[in-house]
């Protein structure tokens, strides 16, 4: 450290306060010096010699203050191991002994029974001591100097007692040794000039204790930097102009050591008393720490207890989250399960409706695709992809043979989804392929209904190529039987009549009643072909519907007046009933006379002379009882009632079967096919109308037949059915 | 009262007499067909003022006759009614396209009931 630094760190570190005590220590150094040469100045001529006594109780009393030294020392350093106490301690210890042995030479006792040349032993105890001294301070400061720039060196306490001690034996043997050759010079100046050389390791000393610096914030520093000044003192100013033993210089000198030591005791005692000061507060500052320490503990004591609550809240939640957990992955287990198994049965069931060898399409409520299975798209040569959302009947119409759509109401799925049921095409429908060929469909609308409503619909189609075929050959085989069967019949037909009318000549009675029963017989295998042709139509569902606006009562009329000759011939009564405002019906002529044919007919040939018919005809709401049965919706009521023979209970079942009669008729008129309430049951059917009966066996029968309001609707046929004979 | 000329066009021999009987005694001229060719051929040299045209025949069957008829220059307009046993719908539409307004079928009628719709045909 160069000088610059050193001023700088005394500068530098030092506050006010510290620059006061370091002034103030500062001067106190001074004074001291001062005081010391002051005395020697004031006192330089006087000439007074002690008695051994005085010089040896002041070397007992620096004895004494060494041990007490040394002691207190090695304790302190012992206890908090600052390694100057150990130099200290040491040197003082070894100090002890010479010092000791100094007061014992120069005591009374000792002196006054040795021989005068032993006088040196004092002289030489003095140079030993202060050497001693000197050589272990200016070790322990070079030690000092050294540990403060680096890491301190350990030390090791023997190392130093085996130096001192050898150091010490050194000495004292070198001093027995070595006598000056002249003890002192008496008359010059400087009595002991070898006292200088002390003086000198001295002023090292307190010159490098100042270097130090520790003098200004260490108390101990200070006073043993006092004591090195009153030391340098003693040897310099006071024993160095020591001419005898026992000088005033020489009780100078000692009364110095003495003062230096019990400055070095002072030194000590404050220091010891600030480190007690210190060690006090610090303790203080422990307690407070303590307590705060105390608190926080208490604090985070309860912190930790709030944590611990926490911590076992969250292990119980995570304890329920994870049985929440399982609980969620058994059902997430359950549920894979059954998305499994339902996948499984879509797959099944898509299977099926692939593979069904009917076409399926599925639409929305809007009748836009949804789905198409493959056979439908191999029927219709298109794909799923390219019908997706269209609306069927629109991007495939059904079309008539002549290339007529329906219409969006008479279109099966429209009506099938207003009306939330299941509706069937009908004959005489065709899709057309994208290549332009088309062929004839049978399809079946129906709506798919969830919580009663329509969602959707669905129509099953499929290409009836073969059917159409094998109707059609069959149509044209009963239209080519029926029409052969015919040509006899009209040739029999033509002839009798023409032997009626006398065309052959007259004819005899017999001869008219004979030609009569041929012709009878003849009319009756006519309407028998005609009613069996009727029924092959209506059974093949060739036949037409082909509705305009007809007023039934015209209708009915001239039914009755077909058969005005046979009631009048029967002298039966015919009653009319007929709603004056009935309004006009959309019907197919032709089957309105049919229906009212077989009625009127009937009822006029399975009555006995002098019956009674009633016809009536009117409408009725939905609801109302109609001949014992509720009317389902709005419509034109027609019964025909008669005073006849009616129908025997036991086969009132079957009388609307095919050929069939009953047998209290059978007997009693051979003239009926048994064919006429099958034909008007079936067409009742297919125009949506009800037909049904009361009879008693010899009472009479009334038959109810129920048409729509709405009328009957337009069906797409090939053939329509024959009435009964025409007339010009 | 000028005499109609009357052409049957039958196959069944029966009933073509039974007809021309009937229609000569109501004052007709009758002609016999009994097939389609030859009815043409009638037809087209005759110039008959009414038509009995049965459907069902051998070779050349009715319905090709009338059509063959209408190109006719005279025979377009010629009055034509069918008389048949064979009741289909489609035939009767397709007898009204080649304007045939009569369809009848034979056992529905009266052979005087016939007679008559021929003479308010010819009125």
């Amino acid at each position: 450290m160069n000088y610059e630094n050193y001023v700088e760190k005394i500068v530098i570190e030092a506050t006010p306060q510290d620059r006061r005590k370091a002034w103030r220590r500062a001067t106190g150094l001074f004074v001291v010096l001062g005081v010391a040469a002051l005395l020697q100045a004031l006192t330089y001529r006087v000439k007074w010699i002690a008695p051994f006594q005085l010089s040896s109780l002041l070397s007992w009393q620096t004895t004494m203050y060494a041990a007490v030294i040394s002691t207190m020392a090695l304790t302190r350093y012992y206890s908090r191991r600052e390694s100057i106490f150990l130099f200290i301690g040491i040197t003082f210890f070894g100090v002890m002994f010479i010092v000791g042995y100094e007061s014992f030479v120069i005591s009374d006792f000792v002196v006054l029974r040795l021989p005068a040349s032993t006088a040196q032993l004092a002289v030489s105890s003095w140079t030993a001591s202060s050497s001693l001294l000197a050589i272990l301070l200016l070790v322990s400061l070079w030690y000092l100097l050294r540990s403060r720039k680096n890491a301190p060196f350990s030390l090791k306490p023997a190392y130093l007692y085996m130096l001192t001690a050898g150091l010490a034996a050194t000495i004292v043997v070198l001093t027995l040794v070595i006598r000056p050759p002249i003890p002192f010079y008496g008359q010059s100046l400087f009595g002991r000039p070898h006292e200088l050389v002390l003086a000198s390791l001295f002023l090292l000393l307190v010159l490098g204790y100042l270097y130090r610096g520790k003098w200004r914030s260490s108390s101990f520093d200070y006073w043993l930097t006092l004591s090195m000044v009153a030391l340098f003192a003693s040897h310099a100013l006071f024993m160095a102009f020591s001419r005898e033993l026992n000088d005033l210089e020489y009780v100078y000198a000692l009364s110095g050591r003495l003062i230096a030591f019990m400055l070095v005791l002072v030194g000590l005692l404050v220091s010891s008393y600030k480190l007690f000061k210190q060690s006090q507060s610090r303790q203080r500052q422990y307690a407070a720490l303590n307590v705060s320490l105390e608190r926080e503990q208490t604090k985070s004591k309860r912190t930790l207890e709030v944590i611990q609550s926490k911590d076992w809240e969250l292990g119980k939640n995570l304890e329920e989250l994870n049985i929440t957990k399982r609980a969620m992955l058994n059902v997430l287990e359950d549920f894979e399960a059954e998305k499994r198994k339902l996948t499984t049965e879509k797959a099944k069931d898509e299977a099926i409706i692939t593979s069904i060898g009917e076409g399926l399409v599925v639409t929305d409520v809007e009748r836009r695709v949804t789905f198409i299975n493959r056979a439908g798209e191999l029927m219709v040569g298109r794909t799923l992809a390219e019908l997706r959302g269209k609306v069927w009947p629109e991007v495939l119409p059904a079309v008539t043979e002549n290339g007529k759509p329906l219409t969006k109401t008479e279109s099966p799925l429209y009506r099938a989804i207003q009306t939330v049921s299941t509706v069937s095409g009908g004959r005489g429908l065709y899709y057309s392929r994208p290549d332009g060929t088309k062929f004839p469909v049978g399809q079946t609308a129906s709506s798919i209904v969830v919580n009663k409503k329509p969602i959707g619909g669905i129509v099953v189609f499929k290409d009836i190529t073969v059917e159409t075929e094998v109707d059609r050959a069959k149509t044209e085989f009963v239209s080519l039987a029926s029409h052969q069967l015919r040509t006899p019949l009209s040739t029999v037909s033509w002839y009798a009549e023409m032997l009626l009318s006398g065309d052959a000549g007259k004819l005899g009675r017999d001869q008219r009643q004979y030609v009569q029963e041929v012709y009878q017989a003849n009319r009756r295998m006519v309407e028998l072909v005609n009613a069996l042709l009727n029924v092959s139509r209506l059974e093949l569902g060739t036949f037409a519907v082909e509705p305009i606006t007809l007023d039934l009562v015209e209708q009915v009329k001239t039914v009755t007046g077909e058969l005005a000759h046979q009631i009048e011939g029967k002298k039966q009564k015919l009653v009319e009933r007929y709603d004056p405002d009935l309004p006009k019906i959309k019907a197919d002529p032709n089957l309105v006379r049919i229906i009212f044919q077989n009625l009127v007919s009937n009822a006029v040939k399975y009555t006995p002379d002098k019956g009674t018919i009633t016809v009536a005809i009117s409408t009725a709401k939905k609801g109302h009882d109609f001949g014992g049965k509720i009317l389902a919706k709005d419509s034109y009521i027609i019964e025909v009632k008669d005073t006849g023979f009616g129908i025997p209970r036991k086969q009132q079942h079957l009388i609307f079967t095919k050929l069939f009669r009953a047998d209290n008729v059978k007997e009693k008129d051979t003239d009926g096919t048994g064919l006429g309430l099958y034909i008007i049951k079936s067409i009742v059917d297919q125009v949506g109308g009800t037909i049904h009966f009361v009879s008693r066996e010899n009472k009479g029968t009334s038959f109810f037949v129920s048409i729509p309001l709405a009328g009957m609707p337009r069906r797409v046929g090939t053939k329509r059915l024959s009435a009964a004979r025409e007339h010009a | 009262m000028k005499n109609h000329t009357i052409l049957i066009v039958e196959d069944e021999p029966a009933l073509v007499g039974a007809l021309k009987s009937k229609l000569q005694r109501a004052g007709f001229n009758v002609l016999t067909a009994s097939q389609g060719e030859e009815g043409l051929t009638m037809a087209k040299s005759h110039h008959p003022d009414l038509l009995l045209v049965d459907l069902l025949m051998p070779r050349m069957d009715g319905m090709t006759m009338i059509k063959k008829l209408r190109e006719d220059s005279w025979g377009k307009s010629a009055q034509i009614m069918i008389l048949t046993n064979f009741s289909d719908t489609e035939k009767a539409h397709e007898a009204k396209q080649f304007g045939v307004e009569q369809y009848l079928v034979k056992t529905d009628w009266k052979i005087e009931d016939v007679v008559t719709k021929i003479k308010e045909a010819l009125a």
